[in-house]
């Protein structure tokens, strides 16, 4: 009776010994020996390169902004000696996608023209860009990146700028890569991605592509700056002092009725709702001036805002200069009591 | 006989004791044994977390007394850049102030999460040329070529310097040596 009772009293240490081995036997087989030291090491690569990966996109996103200002410099400067204005925003992309790519007015071919007229040795251009992580990366890093530039979009467009920023355009860079490590080879992991990156980019500091286009005698070179005055989104709030303030910087500022920035490059005149830009020209901007022109500055470029056009011209004095201003503008900015008729 | 049952009943108990006991072991070293860090592998981690960290946080993020003070002092002026930016940012302007700037913000933000026994240096390989910007051999450690093991963890840099420059690709190198 009592070897029955012991018998039984160790049931629960021999199930439980059964279940012990039970679960060495099937958690050990993701733990043994082959893969003991392999898997740490992998981890730590697979880690190091899904940081690469990410550091990547950044790079490309700081070279699309780099690459973008400095082409839209490089081609007004192109434009003005061999072409001045495109023909519509077709043929203005096709060429800014070029520039920015790869430098030449045309990627296929590269014994085309260089978009730097100064043949700048300064690789600027997204290619050179990529092209020098790639290197560096196989270099230091053992790491193997391919990539493929599918398309480039250059946009004020509204849904790609929410902020309705006149002073920023949207570039949208279509690009694929491939990472992989260059020893391991696919054996690690392989990141395959294609993706649009958008990058907001200023045109603070840039030529503007009207006035320097359409000026023969290249006096004009006026480049982008922005109006910081109390009046810069407040069209109420204009008199003879703001006026002569915005005037004497020689800025620009948002107006809905002007002509955005990109606009400017295939001289389209039809008004931009949202990026908008207008400046006053200075008579010293532009020598030879035409004194019946009203001195806004797509009316003066345009030639549609003269004495001739069946305009009333105003002069005026703003800092130290004769102002001539058409009535609409003047009562725009609230200056035509400092103004006298000039024509017709 | 009821004197027997009780007996027992203890067996009982002290067996579902045993058994309890002996599944509780086998749990503890199938979670604990298999993964389980070699040392080496904790280095590299250190390396690499030290270096992510560097990459990926912002100035303004930071509350470090020697940053705060840069930036009260206008030497530091955007706070919106990552540690590593800033630096790429002074060693771009090449000054011995600004060179003295970048060691010491390293120094800082590094010197309280390194363990005393670790090496630790903080270097930029840009071409062909690698700079120091910190080292911490000034320590009670032991110098990098008397290392048992040494830990490089490497990164793409780069920063904007205005719209139409921009600084790099480079590579930070962080080494860890024990």
């Amino acid at each position: 009776m009592d070897i029955k009772f012991r018998k039984k009293a160790i049931l629960f240490s021999l199930m439980s010994i059964l279940f012990s081995i039970l679960f060495v036997t099937i958690f050990s087989t993701n733990f043994t020996t082959t893969y003991e030291d392999r898997i740490p090491s992998s981890n730590i690569r697979v880690k190091v390169m899904d940081t690469y990966t990410k550091n990547l996109e950044t790079y490309i996103s700081g070279s699309i902004k780099t690459s973008t200002y400095r082409a839209l410099d490089e081609i007004t400067k192109y434009r003005y000696v061999n072409g001045g204005f495109f023909k519509n925003f077709s043929d203005f992309n096709n060429t800014f996608s070029n520039c920015m790519v790869c430098g030449h007015i045309n990627c296929s071919n590269m014994l085309s023209a260089n978009c730097s007229i100064g043949n700048s040795k300064d690789k600027y251009y997204l290619i050179s860009k990529l092209e020098d992580v790639k290197n560096i990366s196989l270099d230091k890093m053992n790491i193997k990146m391919e990539y493929k530039i599918n398309s480039v979009e250059i946009t004020q467009d509204t849904q790609e700028n929410p902020r309705h920023d006149p002073f920023s355009i949207q570039v949208a860079v279509n690009i694929s890569y491939n990472v992989t490590d260059n020893a391991g080879g696919n054996y690690y992991a392989t990141w395959n991605k294609e993706k649009v990156i958008s990058q907001a980019v200023t045109i603070i500091g840039l030529l503007d592509p009207t006035g320097y286009l359409s000026d023969s005698t290249h006096d004009n070179n006026r480049t982008i700056t922005q109006y910081q005055g109390s009046c810069a989104f407040d069209e109420s709030c204009w008199n003879p002092v703001t006026t002569e303030q915005f005037y004497n910087e020689s800025s620009f500022r948002y107006y809905s009725n002007g002509i955005s920035f990109l606009q400017r490059y295939w001289n389209d005149n039809t008004p931009s709702y949202y990026y908008g830009l207008e400046t006053i020209l200075h008579p010293t901007d532009i020598p030879g001036i035409n004194l019946t022109n009203s001195y806004i500055d797509n009316y003066y470029w345009n030639n549609d805002h003269t004495c001739a056009s069946g305009k009333t011209i105003l002069t005026m004095t703003l800092g130290s200069d004769t102002v001539h201003l058409d009535t609409t503008t003047a009562a725009r900015y609230n200056v035509t009591n400092l103004g006298t008729g000039y024509c017709p | 006989m009821f004197k027997n049952f009780k007996k027992k009943g203890y067996y009982f108990i002290i067996d579902a004791l045993i058994g309890s006991t002996i599944i509780f072991l086998s749990l503890l070293v199938i979670i604990n044994g298999g993964v389980k860090p070699t040392k080496i592998q904790y280095n590299y981690e250190m390396a690499e977390e030290y270096n992510t960290f560097i990459l990926t946080t912002k100035i303004q993020d930071l509350q470090n007394p020697y940053v705060k003070n840069l930036y009260n002092l206008g030497i530091i002026t955007d706070k919106s850049l990552t540690i590593m930016e800033q630096v790429d940012l002074f060693y771009y302007k090449n000054t011995t102030l600004s060179q003295t700037y970048a060691r010491k913000m390293i120094e800082n933000l590094t010197e309280s999460l390194i363990p005393d026994k670790y090496g630790f240096s903080y270097s930029i390989i840009d071409g062909a040329t690698t700079t120091d910007i910190y080292n911490n051999t000034d320590k009670s450690v032991a110098n990098i070529e008397d290392a048992k093991i040494v830990i490089a963890s490497r990164k793409i840099t780069f920063v904007q310097i205005n719209s139409s420059t921009m600084f790099g690709p480079a590579m930070t190198e962080i080494k860890i040596w024990i």
